[in-house]
């Protein structure tokens, strides 16, 4: 071994205790605990860490000891926290076998008195842990993050009063008590709820910033969201649109300082209720990119609510959409000559990237007017599905062929075997 | 700012209950080049190489920079002695991202090793009886399995 990565004299147990901390912290959990044996003053080193993570390689047993919880990760927890010493800023639980518990609880209140920041649990999938009350007098709570659990805040929570990060993933919650959790923690700058089922959610969090949200909607209201830069939301709720009261205005009516749009699934689709091309109000001055998944070009609706985005932001430089369309016979192809602005200037447009276009009439219209009306495009990306039996090439040739506004633009071309 | 001074690092479970003084607080890393003792002029050069990159706006020159400086760290397999050094200075300078670079390396250095083995990397001297250690080893089962 080179002489130099072996020391000869001992420069490391002496050095402030939060150098120790940093690298102590740079260490799963074992290997810090191991250092308890080097030498005498390193015995408690570690029972200051203030940032704790938990998961399942804190304990390399066989798959049996690792669930039972008289053993594995369960009796580490608890012998840990029995002799760490001091305050914890960050907890992090994060166990595929750990089941509920009564300690998980007892962890839990634990932690409430320890002023802890930054907290995360995520359990086993087979019973989803109820949070009890004590999570709820967590109040120096910066960021919370909960996988698989039920929430049922106690009446009288007010709220997180240092809440700034929220993310809430598979969790069963009342729909109003969510909607009074968002809004009683008025710091709130980010919020991420996934797999998602309250259908309906009106969200009023005057600071946030980032914003995701995923799951089975039908109703979204952004309400008094005036800060939002970040949005990306995720509709999987199809059957439901029909009677739903969602749409544009109450999504996007109030974001005017948003810079990047994300929509999944059924977005684009509730976007286009009680939409029409007439409204480009309100403006989006910041919106740079705009990035929408299974769009159906079949559907005029969501071709006008595309539209609108683009017409409203004067200075969007991307635009990235995943088409999702079938018909070979579309309707209100005049559209496209009569109604659509022709005189409109994507001024900032850089880059354009579409998937899974077939080659269909209203893509190609689509692509036509992008290409016509973007002075500073750089970027034309289109990737292609193809059939078995497609021998068509000349969807390629034919966007060759279409009038462009910028001299510069590169096209890129691709297929995906469908 | 609240230095912690070096005799105050030993956590005595039996003395005071007082926690150890408040960490320095992290303040956002300084652009200020730390001039480092006893280190070769390369590393010298790199690090300082790295403080300017660091300060840029851009975070892909961040990371970029920091990404060069792990890379250097490892091709190089600087040194315990010299890693403590810089990892002393940057603490003293306040660069958190410079001691965050070198403390993780620390950090490698121990992971997954036996006691035994990070003892002789950081020449730690022993000082437990065998039934100490015996029972200090029984305390965390789980953290010696192996």
């Amino acid at each position: 071994m080179d002489t130099n990565l072996v020391s000869r004299e001992d420069y490391i147990t002496d050095l402030p205790e939060s150098i120790i901390e940093t690298i102590l912290t740079k260490l799963p959990l074992r290997d810090a605990v191991r250092t308890s044996v080097l030498s005498s003053k390193w015995r408690y080193t570690w029972t200051t860490l203030t940032e704790l993570r938990f998961d399942d390689d804190c304990c390399i047993s066989d798959a049996h000891h690792r669930a039972l919880p008289e053993t594995g990760l369960v009796k580490f927890v608890n012998q840990f926290l029995l002799l760490h010493n001091g305050p914890i800023t960050r907890f992090t639980l994060s166990s595929e076998y750990l089941e509920r518990c009564p300690y998980v609880d007892q962890w839990l209140l634990f932690l409430s008195r320890k002023d802890v920041q930054e907290l995360s649990f995520g359990l086993a999938e087979t019973e989803w842990f109820k949070a009890p009350s004590c999570l709820f007098s967590c109040k120096k709570l910066i960021a919370l993050e909960l996988v698989r659990c039920e929430l049922d805040p106690p009446l009288h929570f007010k709220g997180f009063p240092n809440l700034k990060r929220l993310n809430l993933q598979q969790i069963s919650i009342a729909p109003d008590a969510v909607e009074t959790l968002i809004s009683s923690c008025t710091l709130l700058e980010s919020l991420t709820l996934s797999y998602f089922e309250g259908a309906k959610l009106t969200v009023r969090a005057p600071n946030l910033t980032y914003l995701m949200l995923e799951g089975y909607f039908k109703d979204i209201c952004l309400e008094n969201t005036p800060m939002l830069v970040v949005v990306s939301i995720a509709m999987y709720m199809a059957e439901a649109y029909q009677s739903s009261s969602c749409n544009f205005d109450k999504v996007l009516g109030g974001v005017p300082s948003i810079q990047r749009l994300t929509g999944h699934s059924y977005f684009a689709k509730y976007m286009s209720i009680g939409n029409t091309l007439g409204k480009i109000q309100p403006t989006y001055r910041q919106l740079k990119i705009i990035d929408l998944y299974q769009v159906s070009f079949d559907d005029m609706t969501e071709i006008m609510v595309i539209l609108r985005l683009i017409l409203s932001a004067p200075n969007l430089q991307t635009i990235q959409i995943e088409g999702s369309s079938w018909s070979t016979d579309p309707l209100d192809l005049d559209f496209w000559d009569k109604e659509c602005p022709r005189d409109a200037t994507f001024a900032q447009l850089k880059v354009v990237k579409l998937t899974q276009i077939s080659g269909l009439p209203h893509e190609m219209r689509f692509i036509e007017f992008l290409l016509g009306n973007s002075p500073a495009l750089e970027v034309m990306d289109v990737t292609k599905n193809v059939y078995e039996t497609d021998e068509d090439e000349d969807m390629f040739m034919e966007i060759l062929a279409f009038e462009r506004a910028s001299d510069d633009v590169e096209f890129m071309f691709a297929e995906d075997q469908v | 700012m609240a230095e912690v001074n070096e005799t105050d690092q030993t956590p005595n479970l039996g003395d005071s209950t007082t926690p150890s003084q408040p960490k320095p607080e992290q303040i956002t890393t300084t652009n200020v080049a730390v001039p480092i003792p006893d280190v070769g002029p390369q590393l010298q050069v790199v690090v300082d190489e790295f403080i300017l990159k660091n300060g840029s706006s851009d975070e892909e020159v961040r990371t970029a920079a920091r990404n060069d400086l792990r890379d250097f760290i490892e091709r190089e397999e600087i040194g315990i002695t010299t890693l403590l050094v810089v990892v002393k200075y940057a603490h003293e300078f306040k660069n958190a991202d410079l001691l965050d670079a070198f403390c993780e390396r620390v950090a490698d250095l121990i992971k997954d090793k036996k006691v035994v083995g990070v003892r002789e990397i950081f020449g730690i001297v022993n000082d437990f009886t065998p039934e100490e250690e015996h029972a200090l080893r029984d305390e965390h089962p789980w953290a010696f399995e192996d």
